[in-house]
């Protein structure tokens, strides 16, 4: 498994096997952190996952006593279209629209326009 | 367990995890940083998130493939983090963080000797880098590397032959050698 020419390299000096072994080696920690586990992170794992369902129950608590009270106010409260007073007439829509002969018919009402004369102040002014 | 009822599920699985693979992992990151301190952090940053998926319910399928994975990732983007620290002060700054105060005569020119071989090693590839940190500091033959990694053991081979060469070649040229005997 092992490969022989790695521990014998070729035309390379031999110090720098024992440098770079010695490099590493001082460079790892001493002693290797030792691993240690507790049921710390497993209770945390379970508040959290409780505090995320209340939370979830919490929104859907709100939004059916929304929903319920939009319900119950709309029934104390029936809509009633005379209640306001206001005859309401026919929709716009509902129109007939007028016929073109009526339209040509009708004479025209507006003003006749005035023809403006412009005069200059400073020009009377002088003369 | 029984005979272990504090522990959570899966603990004994996950120490016989961590004291195979955990080296491995620190030898990558390291190999990427050169950074024992670093690669130390991002180690267990790896470790506590396939601790995190396991308890989830994640189903792993090869750990050791997804530590690696994960922890190349860490180590980048450690770059970015590491950027926004130290912005774009001159790399004076930053000589004296990992300074040792009142070394013995020795351990002072162990350390220089050292200093020279890890700017030679930062010339390197991060390949070369991965491959030799796996080399010595795990002691890892090459069939063992070439696995790891995932790459033909001939080349493995031959990346660590040729980085050897060309440090036994630069640290000569510094005279290295001669300080270090």
């Amino acid at each position: 498994m092992s490969n022989p020419t790695i521990n014998q390299p070729e035309n390379v000096c031999p110090d720098v096997d024992s440098l770079l072994r010695e490099f590493f080696v001082a460079e790892m920690p001493r002693p290797w952190p030792i691993l240690t586990l507790s049921s710390r992170s497993r209770a945390r794992r379970v508040g959290s996952f409780w505090s995320g369902t209340h939370a979830r129950l919490a929104l859907a608590a709100c939004v059916t006593l929304l929903v319920a009270g939009y319900w119950t106010l709309s029934g104390f409260f029936p809509r009633q279209e005379a209640a306001t007073g206001v005859q309401q007439g026919p929709h716009i829509s509902m129109k007939e629209p007028p016929s073109l002969k009526a339209v040509e018919k009708q004479p025209d009402q507006r003003p006749a326009l005035v023809p403006m004369k412009i005069t200059s102040p400073q020009k009377n002014s002088g003369k | 367990m029984k005979s272990r009822p504090k522990k959570p599920p899966r603990a004994a699985e996950f120490e016989d995890v961590y004291q195979r693979h955990s080296r491995e992992v620190w030898a990558l990151v390291y190999a990427r940083w050169l950074n024992a301190d670093v690669a130390l952090d991002i180690m267990q940053e790896t470790f506590l998130r396939l601790w995190k998926q396991w308890q989830d319910g994640s189903s792993i399928v090869n750990p050791r493939a997804w530590l690696l994975r994960v922890a190349r990732n860490l180590a980048e983007d450690y770059a970015k983090s590491s950027f926004r620290r130290n912005g774009t002060q001159p790399p004076q700054t930053m000589n004296g963080v990992q300074g040792r105060a009142l070394l013995p005569l020795e351990s002072m020119a162990r350390d220089e000797t050292f200093g020279q071989l890890r700017k030679e090693l930062e010339q390197l590839a991060t390949a070369d880098r991965e491959i030799l940190t796996l080399r010595y500091a795990l002691e890892y033959d090459t069939s063992q590397i070439a696995e790891l990694l995932d790459i033909n053991p001939t080349a493995v081979h031959m990346r660590l032959s040729r980085a050897r060469q060309r440090l036994a070649e630069r640290l000569t040229a510094q005279g290295v050698q001669e300080n270090h005997e």
